[in-house]
């Protein structure tokens, strides 16, 4: 019967998840498993791509040349970490029918999501610098609770990503550290940005309740750890750290209990944020999606022609 | 190393052989072996390389598939500048910078090992009293 076969499968993958085994492109999956893998690392991919357009704003504008040179690596680093992940998310997604152009063309039919805080605006060089130490530092805790996924391919494409994220948390403290030892304007300037992107990095982790596909990907050990412990991480790494430099963060209700060993503090706006995400109708995501839009099928001429001259030397190579 | 004209007159192709130790390492160069279809390649490769390594997985690739730069291409390998901007070691002041702060640099490898564990973690713990970093040095994990 094909259900019992199916049904021993299931058991024998459970079995191989709780063994702690990794799980590559070509073992057999139940469809769940790949189904929440797809749709999270496509997101994840994407999420780093459009993370990118930010913090590339400000590469024409950087105050000086080294930190030009900074941010413009960090930028590379972004898209680079999002074609990793493509080619992760299109492997598994290959028995779907989906490719590298299917996956870009996700963003701007709104078919795929990304996060949060990439449809926020960054309209000072202290925006850059709060990217660069809270958003990545949020990413970084985010993905560093990945690194033990039971997807194998996904566990090594992060193991690489981490490696350069250190340095994505170096550059993000450094350009905060020279504005929290400036001059009172540019420290205003940093707790202008802090404020704007407080309640968005709130978010950015994710609601507290856990979701059907959250308990997918905790059943499959796709991750191991919940929105809110990780949200309590942030908070216990973080608060401290703005506080010292003198920064006031913008939420009054925001405490540690000791004897619960928990932060409390404000919800986000789940509404209106997730609404942002979900209709990419935050104040900088239609001018992002058209920049990327018009990126991908203005040069759809370029990768066709690449792709014919390759074929044309290939056959000549052949036909001697 | 051969060339394209050695192998492809023998009887024989040569197959490059990549291992890979352990399921979160990349597959490894280790060698080449010359064999009549990919199917004995990989076990004339099983037979040289893993006789006792354990192994995750094996991969066999014919020569005249792999596409090679070496180091004779002088301009290709190129460091155009000095790149310290692009690795950490080019922010190492920002420990110092902290510190004027009474305040820990962080570092990712913690971080790392932060997230195995349950809980939010004592954040009175990544406040350095006085001038020391002695409340919790940064755990250096191997391989990270
Ligand atoms: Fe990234
Ligand atoms: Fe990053």
């Amino acid at each position: 019967m094909v259900t019992s076969t199916e049904d021993m499968r299931v058991t024998q993958f459970m079995a191989r998840i709780e063994r702690g085994e990794k799980i590559e492109a070509t073992d057999w999956m139940p469809d769940d498993y790949r189904m929440v893998l797809v749709k999270f690392i496509q997101m994840h991919g994407v999420s780093e791509i459009m993370g990118a357009y930010p913090e590339k704003e400000w590469v024409p504008k950087a105050p000086s040349l080294r930190r030009k040179l900074g941010i413009m690596s960090k930028v590379q680093d972004e898209i680079g970490h999002g074609q990793l992940l493509l080619r992760v998310a299109e492997e598994l997604a290959a028995p779907l029918g989906a490719t590298r152009e299917s996956m870009i063309e996700d963003i701007y039919t709104g078919r795929i999501k990304f996060h949060n805080v990439f449809h926020m605006p960054a309209p000072s060089w202290a925006d850059a610098g709060v990217i660069g130490w809270l958003v990545d530092g949020a990413a970084i805790i985010s993905q560093a609770a990945l690194l033990d996924t039971s997807y194998a391919p996904y566990a090594r494409v992060l193991k690489r990503i981490c490696a350069e994220e250190s340095f994505h948390m170096q550059h993000g403290e450094s350009i905060i550290l020279s504005l929290a030892e400036g001059t009172p304007e540019q420290r205003q300037m940093l707790q202008d940005a802090v404020n704007r992107w407080w309640e968005s990095l709130m978010f950015f982790f994710g609601p507290p309740e856990i979701s059907e596909s959250a308990r997918v990907m905790l059943k499959y050990r796709i991750r191991e750890r919940t929105n809110e412990e990780l949200r309590q991480k942030f908070l216990t790494r973080y608060v401290p750290r703005i506080r010292s430099i003198g920064l006031t963060i913008p939420d009054e209700a925001l405490s540690y209990d000791r004897n619960k060993e928990q932060w409390t503090y404000t919800q986000p706006d789940w509404q209106r944020f997730g609404e942002i995400v979900r209709k990419n109708s935050g104040p900088m995501s239609q001018a992002r999606i058209a920049l990327r839009k018009s990126a991908h099928t203005d040069q759809a001429w370029v990768r066709e022609a690449m792709k014919r001259t390759a074929d044309s030397v290939h056959v000549s190579v052949l036909g001697k | 190393m051969t060339t394209d004209s050695e192998h492809s007159s023998g009887l024989y192709e040569a197959y490059e052989v990549f291992v890979q130790y352990d399921v979160l390492e990349p597959h490894q160069y280790v060698g080449s072996v010359l064999a009549s279809s990919t199917d004995m390649a990989l076990i004339v490769a099983r037979e040289n390389f893993l006789r006792r390594d354990k192994a995750h997985s094996l991969w066999v690739v014919p020569k005249q598939f792999i596409a090679v730069k070496t180091s004779e291409d002088v301009d290709f390998f190129a460091v155009e500048f000095d790149r310290d901007y692009r690795r950490v070691d080019g922010y190492s002041d920002n420990a110092r910078r902290w510190k004027a702060f009474k305040q820990r640099a962080m570092e990712i490898d913690e971080v790392v090992e932060d997230v195995k564990h349950a809980g939010s973690g004592n954040p009175e713990e990544q406040i350095t009293p006085g001038d020391g970093f002695a409340t919790e040095s940064a755990p250096t994990q191997k391989g990270r």
